[in-house]
C-alpha cells in the first residue's frame, strides 16, 4: 500500500532546508516522477492511480476535458492541494529522487522551486518592479544592486523588458492583459525556480499575447521543466515535447507530442484531440 | 454531426466521385484505344475539363479544412491521404486523356497481333482489377484490399520491361509497323505509369487507415 498523507497545517508549516528537497547541482535539471497517486476530495476520487514520469528541461501538456482531474494533478506538484477541505492523497511524487510529500517539506522553499502561473494574470497592485523584486525580498535577499540585476533580467527572460524599461515604477496593473502574464512569469522567475507549472496560461489572453507567451514557453524550457494544462489542441501541438490526456481521474495517454496528435494509441485520444468527444 | 465531420465526408465523397470519373476516363480511353474509336477519345477529352474542376474543388476544400478545422490525428491523415489521392487520380486521368489523343490526332489503328505480342489486355486488365481493389478499399476502409494492389502492379512492371525487346523485335520483321509500335509503346509506358499512381493510392489508403507510411519500401 503506497503511503498515505493526510494533510495538516503542522506538516505545511514544519520548516527544513530547501537543500533536502531539490539538489543543487540537479538544480536546473528537475525530473518529476509520479507513482501509484491518487486524490480524494472527501468520497471523491478525483485521480484514480497515476504513474507518470516528467524529463528536465521538456514541456509537457496536460489535455483532457473539464472535470477530468489535470489541475488537480498538476497542483499537487507544488502541494497547491493541502489546503484544500477534504483532500487526501496517496502514493509518491519526486522531484529529482526527493519526495515531495514527506512530512517535512517546507511547503514554501518548495513553491520556490516549483513556481506557478495562472490562467488570470494575477500581478500585484504594485509597481512592475516591486512585482518582479517582491519574491526575493520576501526571501530577505536586501542587496540591492543584485535585486535589480535580477529584475532585468527577469524582464528580459519574458521578453518584456524592452516594453517597460522606461516605466518600471508604473502600477503593474496598468499592462496590459499579455504584459501582465508575462510579468507574473517573470515574478515566478525571479526566485529562480527549476519547475514552471502554468494552468492555461494564455487563456485570457490575445492571440499575438498568447504567441509572445508561446514564445516564451518554448525559450524557457532550455532552462526549466515546464508543464501546462491547456484546452487549446494546437497550443499543446505547438509547444510542447509530451502530451498527457486525461480522463475521469486517469491518465489515458501519455506520449510524444507528435505521437499523440498524429497517431495516438487509444481511441479514447484520438477521439478527444479530433473533438468527437469531450 | 459536427460540422468538421460534415465537411470531412463532403471531401470522401468527393474523393469517391474522383475516382470513379479517372477510372471510368481510364477503361473509356483504353477502349477507344483498342477500338480505335475517336468518338470515345472525343468524349474522354471533354470529359478532362469535369476532372481538372473536380480536382480544383478537393485542392480546395483540403486547403478549407486545414485552414478551419486544424485537422490532428485520424483527420489530419485523411485530409493528407485525400490530397495525394485526388493528385494521383488527376495524373492517371491525364494519362487517360493523352491515350485519348493519340486516338484522335493519329489515324493509327494498332492491330490486335502486336497487342497480343506485348500483352496489352493483360496489362489492362490487371490495371481494371487494381482499380477495383483500391475503390473497395477507399469505400470500406480496408487496408488488406489496398494492400493486394502491390503484388498486381509487378505484373504491370514485366509487361513493360518486356515491351522494348518484343516491339524492336516485330519493327524488325516489319519495319511499317514503326509508327503504331511507337505509339503502343508509349501507351504501355503510360499505363505502367497508372499502375504506380494505383500504387501510390494504395499507400496513401494505409497511411490514413493504419498510419503506416509505405512509401520507399521494398517490403509492402
Amino acid at each position: 500500500m503506497a503511503e498515505e498523507i493526510k494533510i495538516t497545517m503542522e506538516t505545511v508549516t514544519t520548516q527544513i532546508p530547501l537543500d533536502n528537497i531539490i539538489d543543487p547541482s540537479l538544480k536546473k535539471k528537475a525530473k518529476i516522477e509520479v507513482k501509484g497517486v491518487k486524490v480524494w476530495y472527501d468520497n471523491f476520487n478525483a485521480i484514480k492511480g497515476i504513474d507518470m514520469s516528467i524529463k528536465p528541461n521538456t514541456v509537457t501538456a496536460f489535455i483532457g476535458p473539464s472535470g477530468c482531474g489535470k489541475s488537480t494533478f498538476l497542483r499537487l506538484f507544488n502541494r497547491m492541494n493541502d489546503y484544500v477541505e477534504g483532500f487526501k492523497m496517496e502514493g509518491k511524487i519526486k522531484v529529482n529522487d526527493n519526495n515531495i510529500y514527506k512530512k517535512k517539506v517546507n511547503v514554501e522553499e518548495l513553491r520556490k522551486e516549483i513556481g506557478m502561473v495562472f490562467q488570470k494574470p494575477n500581478p500585484f497592485p504594485k509597481s512592475i518592479f516591486e512585482n518582479v523584486a517582491y519574491g526575493l525580498k520576501i526571501q530577505g535577499i536586501t542587496d540591492k544592486k543584485l535585486i535589480e540585476e535580477r529584475v532585468i533580467d527577469c524582464l528580459k527572460q519574458v521578453a518584456l523588458w524592452d516594453e517597460v524599461k522606461d516605466d518600471l515604477k508604473k502600477s503593474a496593473l496598468a499592462l496590459s492583459g499579455g504584459q501582465q502574464q508575462r510579468l507574473c512569469i517573470a515574478r515566478t522567475l525571479a526566485v529562480q525556480p527549476s519547475i514552471i507549472l502554468m494552468d492555461e496560461p494564455t487563456s485570457a489572453l490575445d492571440p499575438i499575447s498568447t504567441a509572445k507567451v508561446e514564445e516564451l514557453i518554448f525559450k524557457l524550457k532550455e532552462k526549466y521543466t515546464i508543464v501546462i494544462i491547456t484546452h487549446n489542441m494546437q497550443q499543446a501541438s505547438r509547444i510542447s515535447d509530451y502530451t498527457a490526456f486525461f480522463y475521469l481521474g486517469e491518465l489515458i495517454e501519455y506520449n510524444k507530442t507528435k505521437t499523440i496528435f498524429t497517431n495516438p494509441e487509444k481511441q479514447q485520444t484520438e477521439n478527444y484531440i479530433t473533438g468527437r468527444f469531450g | 454531426m459536427a460540422n468538421a465531420e460534415y465537411q470531412r465526408n463532403l471531401l470522401n465523397e468527393s474523393g469517391a466521385e474522383m475516382l470513379v470519373i479517372c477510372t471510368s476516363q481510364l477503361a473509356k480511353a483504353t477502349e477507344a484505344f483498342l477500338n480505335h474509336d475517336s468518338d470515345l477519345a472525343e468524349e474522354v477529352i471533354h470529359t478532362e475539363t469535369r476532372v481538372n474542376a473536380l480536382d480544383l474543388r478537393i485542392e480546395k476544400n483540403c486547403e478549407k479544412f486545414l485552414a478551419l478545422y486544424n485537422p490532428v490525428a485520424i483527420d489530419l491523415r485523411f485530409i493528407m491521404a485525400i490530397r495525394k489521392i485526388n493528385f494521383d487520380l488527376e495524373r492517371m486521368a491525364d494519362h487517360a486523356y493523352s491515350i485519348s489523343k493519340y486516338v484522335v490526332d493519329r489515324d493509327q489503328k494498332i492491330s490486335p497481333q502486336l497487342l497480343e505480342a506485348v500483352q496489352f489486355q493483360t496489362m489492362y486488365d490487371t490495371i481494371a482489377n487494381m482499380l477495383e481493389n483500391i475503390t473497395e478499399a477507399y469505400d470500406t476502409n480496408d487496408v488488406k484490399t489496398a494492400r493486394k494492389v502491390f503484388k498486381k502492379d509487378k505484373i504491370l512492371d514485366k509487361i513493360n520491361d518486356a515491351s522494348f525487346t518484343v516491339l524492336e523485335t516485330e519493327i524488325k520483321k516489319d519495319t511499317n509497323i514503326t509508327s503504331e509500335a511507337l505509339i503502343l509503346f508509349s501507351v504501355i509506358k503510360k499505363m505502367e505509369r497508372v499502375g504506380d499512381l494505383i500504387k501510390n493510392i494504395a499507400e496513401e489508403i494505409i497511411f490514413y487507415i493504419d498510419a503506416d507510411v509505405l512509401k520507399h519500401k521494398k517490403k509492402k
